[in-house]
């Protein structure tokens, strides 16, 4: 297990350095650069901003110097005007945490929708719950989140003065946002459930679980269940990891200061230590995510062996 | 006395190409302390008639027709105003007054739970002033009677940490938990090596005299019949065909399906039995199934009355019955 998780690690380090590595080269081959903005006019104070951030040196050199310095657990700071000077670190830990807020809150409606909406379409009598679970589970997957987000300020924010929709000051604010932000997993999610579960209520050992006299909804919830959320939690392992790693559409349309808007406007002013720090951030997340999922499936299936 | 009684019971299943009707008309008994094999190829309805009695039919399934007696209380699903109440009623029962031994030990356990979760249910399913250390307590006794080595540490683990054996010794174990009066084995040693075949043959059969229940077998190995059951109901077709006590079966066997199961036992001693015949053809289809006998068409001595018409039954003991045409006064002399 400990043997597992350490190799996972290590291998999880050497892709971080092949994606900083790919960011970075592929960054300086974008057209235009931090220091070209029409703030800095004179020559003097280009050239100083040049060699502050070694870039008048050759790009294999400017690589050498950022991969070093990386190593050496500096990740440069922002070169952006309004937050210059800043550490990129503290950019990163300032605007996080409100995303991982968001994310954590869409993760468990995530979840307990999905799982909800699924179980209830797959075991359901009547046909209309199954078929009302598989619209939404439709309208989930094809509606994109741009429109969702739009739609519920129009008709809960603007007509009905019924939620806020600017920013994450009170728990209310979270509803539309994480509303949003789970719709697509909700309905990855209820169509994984609904397909697992109706596998699994067909196996042998339901009918044994019956056959000692255990109700129906117990057999449910203490046979089924369990084997039921196997692929559910390899699904949704990496999936918490991207919804920590933010949406810039969510992000722009509710006006919240979180990681995805931060990346995307770095990008924008071509912050470079900024567009590196905030890669390899969300990088190191996923594959932290990933490797948490496969911990978790070995602790519900005690069949799965970490090797 | 009668445990179990089974009148006129018939159960379709509803698939897209029609309805199969798997158990047609199936009357049975089990009297106290007493081995029932049932005995009949794959898809007689063997399984199916036990299913229907224990309630665990798949959902496409349901019983039509026919009265299921338990100690003198009618369990069939007609029985009952809807199938909330029967469930009600069907999950006292299960475990506890009857209780069902599986046929595949590496499918029917919980890959996921602990085989200490899956034993202690049944016994807290039907003593709920049990607590959970009791309970533990019982299926260690129990693990221990199924003869499972050191069962205090082997509780803790998971089916996949058991051996073929083992783990139909835990399903045994887990149906006698609450000690059933009436055991249904469907094909306990058929996913069995043949040398642990007999082992759990005997342990069943042991078990069974020491918590004083009755058993139906269902098998279609005659020699697991000919060495535990003390009496055969022969089923083919969704119908019992002939019924009667092992000594009938074997040696007065009376329909010519049962003739054709016993000519398959070889016996390398006798020179008559030395080679196998298997009976040519293969079993009815049940979808949409024509009148008549279902093994007409398989028959060797078939006249023209058997695809016409259901022979009735003729009684040739208390206990021996057989349903045949050729057992009509009319067709004396026929298919000797």
């Amino acid at each position: 297990m400990f043997k597992y998780v350490f190799k996972r690690v290590m291998v999880g380090i050497v892709t971080l350095f092949l994606l900083a590595s790919a960011t970075f080269f592929l960054m300086k081959l974008t057209p235009g650069s931090p220091i070209s903005s029409e703030r800095l006019k004179t020559e003097e104070a280009r050239k100083a901003a040049m060699e502050k951030y070694h870039l008048d040196k050759s790009i294999p050199e400017q690589y050498a110097i950022y991969i070093g310095n990386v190593l050496h657990g500096d990740l440069g700071e922002s070169m952006t005007a309004n937050t210059k000077g800043q550490k990129a670190t503290d950019l990163i830990g300032k605007s996080f945490p409100v995303t991982a807020r968001l994310g954590t809150v869409a993760f468990i409606i995530a979840l307990i929708g999905g799982i909800g909406l699924g179980t209830a379409a797959a075991l359901s009598k009547r046909k209309w719950v199954n078929n009302v679970c598989m619209f939404v589970a439709t309208i989930g997957v094809s509606v994109p989140s741009f429109l969702l987000a739009l739609l519920l300020i129009i008709v809960f924010g603007v007509w009905l003065h019924a939620l806020p929709f600017i920013g994450l000051k009170s728990p209310v604010h979270y509803i539309m946002p994480a509303t949003t932000l789970a719709l697509y997993p909700i309905a990855t999610i209820a169509r994984l459930t609904r397909s697992s579960m109706l596998e699994v209520m067909k196996q042998d050992y339901i009918i044994l679980a019956r056959s000692k006299g255990t109700p129906y909804k117990k057999v449910v919830i203490k046979h089924a269940l369990k084997n039921a959320m196997l692929p559910v939690i390899t699904y949704a392992g990496p999936m918490f990891a991207f919804m920590l790693t933010g949406s810039f559409v969510i992000e722009s349309v509710f006006s919240i200061p979180g990681i995805g808007q931060l990346m995307v406007s770095s990008i924008q002013n071509r912050d470079y230590s900024m567009i590196m720090a905030v890669t390899i951030f969300l990088g190191a997340l996923v594959i932290t995510f990933n490797i948490l999922a496969d911990i978790v499936s070995a602790a519900v299936d005690p069949r799965i062996k970490l090797k | 006395m009668s445990m179990l009684e089974i009148k006129n019971l018939s159960t379709e299943f509803t698939t897209d190409n029609g309805i199969v009707r798997a158990v047609r008309d199936v009357s049975l008994h089990l009297d106290k302390g007493e081995v029932l094999g049932i005995v009949g190829e794959s898809g007689s309805g063997k399984s199916q008639t036990m299913f229907s009695t224990m309630g665990l039919l798949s959902a496409n399934g349901k019983v039509v027709n026919g009265e299921i007696w338990l100690n003198g209380k009618n369990i069939s699903p007609l029985a009952f105003k809807d199938s909330r109440e029967y469930e009600k009623t069907m999950d006292d029962i299960r475990g506890n007054d009857m209780a069902m031994i599986f046929q595949d030990p590496m499918t029917f356990l919980n890959p996921v739970l602990r085989i200490e979760t899956q034993l202690i249910e049944p016994i807290l399913n039907h003593h709920p002033d049990m607590d959970k250390k009791e309970a533990i307590a019982k299926a260690i006794e129990l693990m221990r009677k199924v003869g499972i080595p050191s069962p205090e540490n082997r509780i803790r683990q998971y089916p996949f940490q058991f051996s073929g054996g083992m783990r139909q010794r835990i399903i045994i174990a887990i149906a006698l938990a609450c000690d059933p009066k009436v055991i249904i084995a469907d094909e306990p040693t058929t996913a069995l090596d043949v040398t642990i075949q007999a082992q759990v043959l005997d342990l069943i059969s042991n078990l069974k005299d020491e918590i004083d229940s009755s058993i139906i077998m269902i098998t279609h190995d005659l020699g697991v019949v000919a060495s535990i059951c003390d009496r055969i109901a022969i089923m083919y077709g969704g119908k019992i065909v002939e019924s009667g006590t092992t000594d009938e079966i074997f040696y007065q066997p009376k329909h010519p399906y049962t003739k054709g199961l016993l000519s398959c036992i070889s016996n390398p001693e006798d020179p008559e039995r030395k080679e196998l015949h298997p009976i040519p053809g293969s079993p009815p289809d049940l979808l949409n199934i024509a009148e008549g006998c279902p093994f007409a068409d398989r028959c060797e001595s078939a006249m023209k009355v058997c695809k016409m018409k259901m022979p009735d039954r003729t009684t040739f003991s208390d206990t021996h019955v057989c349903s045949c045409w050729l057992q009509h006064p009319m067709a004396e002399g026929k298919g000797e």
